[in-house]
């Protein structure tokens, strides 16, 4: 089972894991702050826009198209961006610390 | 920063008709939402179609300011907002949606915009601004639209309009009255060290009232419509409340709960292709927008679990939907609850609303919708 972390926006961490599922409902589960996940999935919301590492990339994959269309106004978007909402939580994630955009 | 309240608009004839520039496309729409620089929303009375500033001497704060003001105003009232995604306030809605749900199985038939919709969006509202919940009995005789047309059981529009500018002066001017309200927050409320004007509190409180009326009533008598026409939707539900949560984005896609805002154009630009002249405005066609079919495949179509689903039904950008959260809340508990419980609800009369104008989308919108459920 993986362990994931989320950096908030004031700097604390809070970590846990999960068998399967995305790093968005996992990020509810510990009360992240600035992961709201509103649409549950549905890439309506944009409200759980977090930042992957440049050296995880290769691993959670890069933003879809639809991920880019949804959070290319947002603010903090960049190459790095990502819907947590969109990364499915694999045993190679193990040890990923995700940056929260939003605050 | 430019008042545009004093920015000459353009109009089509002397007969002071206003040719706005409609945005229909979803790309043009989303691009210009996002660039208040050129699309301005610092206007008093002017973001909607037909201007309403003759109503209030206030602006609606900070729906009528732009960046950088807006910023700082906006991240100050944001967490009261929030308060919806904590679970003792999804309670309260689920308390709330069930006692709406109760009369709706219980009673022969119901009007469905009066006679659940009206009372349900008033009821939750009072959950939203913190107010004991038998204010939402007075809130529910300002009838459906509190600006507009006269819709079914509405008093006069001025009649209307007046009574809500005067319930808030009132509860500003009293803010203790009800310690923990939007209006005692805002009393006590501060945005780079200094307190709120009175006319700020007034204006947030005036667009908290207005901004989620017609517009959440609208999505909640569509919910029911659709589950009235589609039992498969509600039975889909039923199986996997979980569905419910994408059902809702679905639905916001398809009602398109606020159809038309404006935007002013106060140094002229670019427009989806179109130039506009300085002081021009726009329409911003939500609805249509929400049916793109260069973004939405069959976009008629209602598909519970679409995906993505990118729509515009709150907005896009700095002036997206204060209430969203609580819009959300209130329409997937309403999805689940009903599932859960109605085992048929049968259309006994349906009015469509009269003929949508080129910039609208009619969708599920109903001059009169009575069911009887069961």
């Amino acid at each position: 089972m993986p362990t994931i972390r989320f950096r908030e926006a004031d700097g604390t961490i809070r970590e846990g894991s999960a068998e399967g599922g995305s790093a968005m409902e996992l990020a509810l589960r510990l009360g992240v702050r600035g992961i709201e996940g509103q649409c549950g999935g549905s890439i309506s919301c944009g409200t759980c826009h977090v930042h992957v590492p440049p050296d995880w990339i290769d691993r959670t994959g890069p933003a879809s198209q639809a991920e880019i269309d949804m959070l290319e106004f947002e603010p903090g978007f960049g190459p790095a961006s990502r819907l947590s909402c969109q990364i499915e939580l694999t045993t190679a994630l193990d040890g990923l610390t995700l940056d929260v955009a939003n605050g | 920063m430019t008042n545009l309240s004093t920015v000459t608009i353009h109009r089509k004839d002397d007969a002071g008709v206003e040719d706005l520039v409609y945005l229909r496309s979803y790309r043009a729409l989303k691009v210009a939402l996002n660039d208040w620089r050129t699309f301005s929303s610092d206007t008093l009375g002017f973001n909607v179609v037909t201007p309403q500033h003759v109503t209030r001497s206030f602006k609606q704060y900070p729906f009528e300011l732009d960046p950088p003001e807006h910023t700082a105003f906006r991240a100050a009232i944001d967490p009261f907002f929030k308060r919806p995604l904590t679970a003792p306030y999804a309670a309260e809605i689920a308390r709330q949606v069930g006692a709406a749900v109760d009369h709706l199985l219980s009673a022969d038939h119901v009007d469905v915009t009066p006679g659940f919709s009206l009372p349900l969006q008033s009821r939750t509202l009072t959950t939203l601004l913190a107010m004991p919940e038998a204010e939402a009995d007075l809130w529910v005789t300002w009838g459906i639209n509190v600006f507009g047309n006269l819709r079914h059981g509405d008093p006069p529009e001025q009649e209307r309009a007046d009574a809500l500018v005067t319930y808030v002066t009132e509860q500003t001017d009293n803010p203790a009255r009800y310690p923990g309200s939007l209006f005692d927050e805002l009393s006590r409320l501060t945005i780079a060290g200094r307190p709120l004007s009175r006319d700020e509190r007034l204006g947030v409180a005036h667009i908290s009232f207005s901004g989620g009326r017609e517009t959440l009533i609208a999505l909640l008598t569509g919910i029911v419509a659709l589950f009235a026409r589609e039992p498969a939707a509600k039975e889909a539900i039923r199986r996997d409340p979980a569905l419910a949560q994408s059902a809702t984005e679905e639905l916001l896609r398809v009602i398109s709960p606020l159809r038309l805002l404006a935007r002013t154009c106060p140094h002229g630009g670019d427009a989806g292709g179109v130039t506009v002249a300085p002081g021009q405005r726009l329409g911003m066609c939500y609805g249509r927008a929400n049916r793109d079919p260069a973004v939405f495949a069959d976009p008629d179509q209602v598909r519970l679990d679409r995906k993505p689903n990118p729509h515009l039904a709150f907005g896009s950008g700095p002036h997206a939907c204060l209430g969203n959260a609580h819009a959300r809340l209130v329409a997937r508990t309403v999805l689940v609850e009903l599932a859960r419980r109605a085992k048929r609800i049968e259309i006994l009369e349906a009015a469509p609303e009269a003929e949508a104008a080129p910039h609208d989308v009619q969708g599920l919108r109903f001059e009169r919708l009575v069911v009887r459920a069961r």
